[in-house]
């Protein structure tokens, strides 16, 4: 039978191949591929191209590398002319520019929003490193779930402590206005005690004045001197238990004119005060700062 | 003119336990010698390098009996024959179209293919990274994420960290970047085929 010889088909030998296979450089690749070598070399390059897999390897690395240069804007203008010509000549081949082009530009951009957003990356390599500790992670999670609910319980009797005590202030001082609410004539000495007290700016060293705690008293008044010469419309005063947050205001007092001179009455409900040393400041309810200033103590 | 390739099944199976006695060999081989074809056509301003290349595997198809029992050889130069053959063919052709018509008609360029735009392909480009492992996708980003002398120090970096030679990194890289280059163009022609028959 008859034997068919690859070198019948293609010309020249596989042998001549092999003395050859040296010379295909890069350089030389390049050139192929920009199309400046003539036909016979053309035609062997193809043929190492072909059939030796070392050659393929080196002159597709030699294209990929031209292709670079080209969408990297890196080929002279000459090189880039030929280039054109070769790789721009089909559709096919400008398919492949541009998807060539598109991974580049793919790989890049990708590259820069690694960059831009590198604590993103951080976060995810911390919760990508607590996902693969499991054994790690469970614990932080339980505990930080632990914290969460302890703080919002925590808030939230902060809130109802602050919403009872807000309560319990606006009842006392409705209490207080209304017992307030009515000058008129002085109370039955008997039943309401009225204790005097001057402004401290005036009154002379000596004791302090003092009250005592009676159960079958309900309601205790003081009368507050006043020295000022200007009459207000109205007044406030704030009673306060030094050394505490305790304290009360009560407005809308008005001044009356007794045996001793201008004085402001001010009844208190027995039941709030307790035994310890008292302060009241008393102030034209327009004009805070002009104020006058007493003392009292309250004992059983 | 594209063309699907007609080769009956039992020919197909001939040409490649003529490149191969093992099967998973011979299909390697078989997808290797079409790149290259494909190469080849298109270096030589083929217009349908694809084309060109089912009708070499159909031209050899049909003697592939003969030739397994006659050629001696590396098969691959045979194939080379018949593209040489076609090479020849083709140019005749586009040269008498020029006297003929007195126009330049450079190839057949199938105008879908130059149709498409860039979000089709980024789209493409998005699907066919999927379908590579982590590694490959990781790989391939980092490779040509940068451009000129930062890419060079990025690439003895790159190779480096992975253990091996810059050249191959280049090779694993040209290989990655032939398939995905592949699956990019296999998508597009089917979005456009899809396209058409809408």
């Amino acid at each position: 039978m008859q034997r068919i010889e690859s070198n019948f088909i293609v010309k020249g030998t596989r042998e001549n191949d092999k003395m050859n296979e040296e010379s295909v450089t890069d350089t030389l690749a390049r050139r192929f591929l920009l199309g400046e070598v003539d036909d016979f070399e053309r035609k062997r390059i193809e043929r190492l191209f072909i059939s030796e897999p070392e050659i393929n390897t080196k002159i597709l690395l030699a294209e990929d590398d031209l292709i670079e240069d080209y969408l990297e804007n890196s080929l002279t203008p000459s090189d880039r002319d030929k280039f054109l010509g070769q790789y721009g000549y089909t559709a096919a081949e400008r398919q492949k520019l541009r998807i060539a082009k598109s991974i580049k530009e793919y790989a890049a951009a990708e590259a820069r929003l690694t960059q831009t957003a590198p604590a993103i990356a951080t976060w995810r390599t911390f919760l990508a490193s607590l996902r693969q500790r499991r054994m790690l992670f469970i614990p932080i999670a339980a505990v930080l779930t632990l914290s969460v609910l302890l703080a919002a319980a925590w808030l939230v009797q902060l809130n109802l402590k602050k919403a009872d005590e807000n309560n319990r202030r606006l009842v006392i001082e409705r209490e207080l206005a209304e017992l307030n609410a009515r000058p008129g004539a002085p109370e039955d000495p008997s039943r309401v005690p009225a204790l005097i007290l001057l402004p401290i700016s005036i009154r002379s060293v000596g004791p302090q004045t003092e009250m005592k705690r009676r159960a079958d008293i309900p309601v205790v008044q003081l009368d507050l001197l006043s020295n000022q010469k200007d009459k207000y419309r109205s007044y406030q005063a704030v009673v306060r238990r030094v050394g505490t947050n305790d304290h009360f205001k009560i407005s809308g007092l008005q001044m009356e004119n007794g045996p001793k001179g201008n004085f402001i009455r001010v009844k208190l409900p027995i039941h709030l005060l307790q035994d310890g040393f008292y302060q009241v400041v008393l102030s034209p309810d327009s004009e805070p700062s002009a104020n006058e200033e007493y003392s009292f103590t309250v004992s059983e | 003119m594209r063309r699907t390739s007609e080769i009956p099944s039992e020919s197909f199976d001939h040409i490649l336990a003529w490149l191969n006695p093992d099967r998973d060999k011979a299909a390697a081989l078989y997808l290797d010698l079409r790149r290259s074809l494909v190469k080849i056509f298109a270096w030589n301003r083929c217009g349908d390098p694809e084309g060109l290349t089912d009708e070499t595997f159909d031209r050899v198809a049909r003697q592939v009996d003969y030739l397994i029992n006659t050629f001696e050889g590396n098969p691959n130069l045979f194939f080379y024959g018949v593209a040489r053959n076609l090479i020849k063919e083709h140019q005749k052709k586009a040269k008498s179209y020029i006297s003929i018509d007195d126009v330049d008609v450079p190839a057949e360029a199938p105008q879908l293919i130059d149709d498409e735009d860039d979000d089709m392909r980024e789209e493409c480009l998005r699907d066919c990274l999927k379908e590579l492992t982590r590694d490959k996708r990781d790989l391939i980003l980092a490779y040509y994420a940068k451009e000129k002398q930062p890419k060079i120090e990025d690439r003895a970096r790159l190779a480096q960290q992975i253990g091996v030679s810059i050249e191959t990194l280049r090779v694993r890289m040209c290989r990655i970047r032939a398939s995905l280059e592949e699956c990019i163009v296999r998508r597009l022609k089917h979005r456009a085929r899809r396209n058409a028959t809408d």
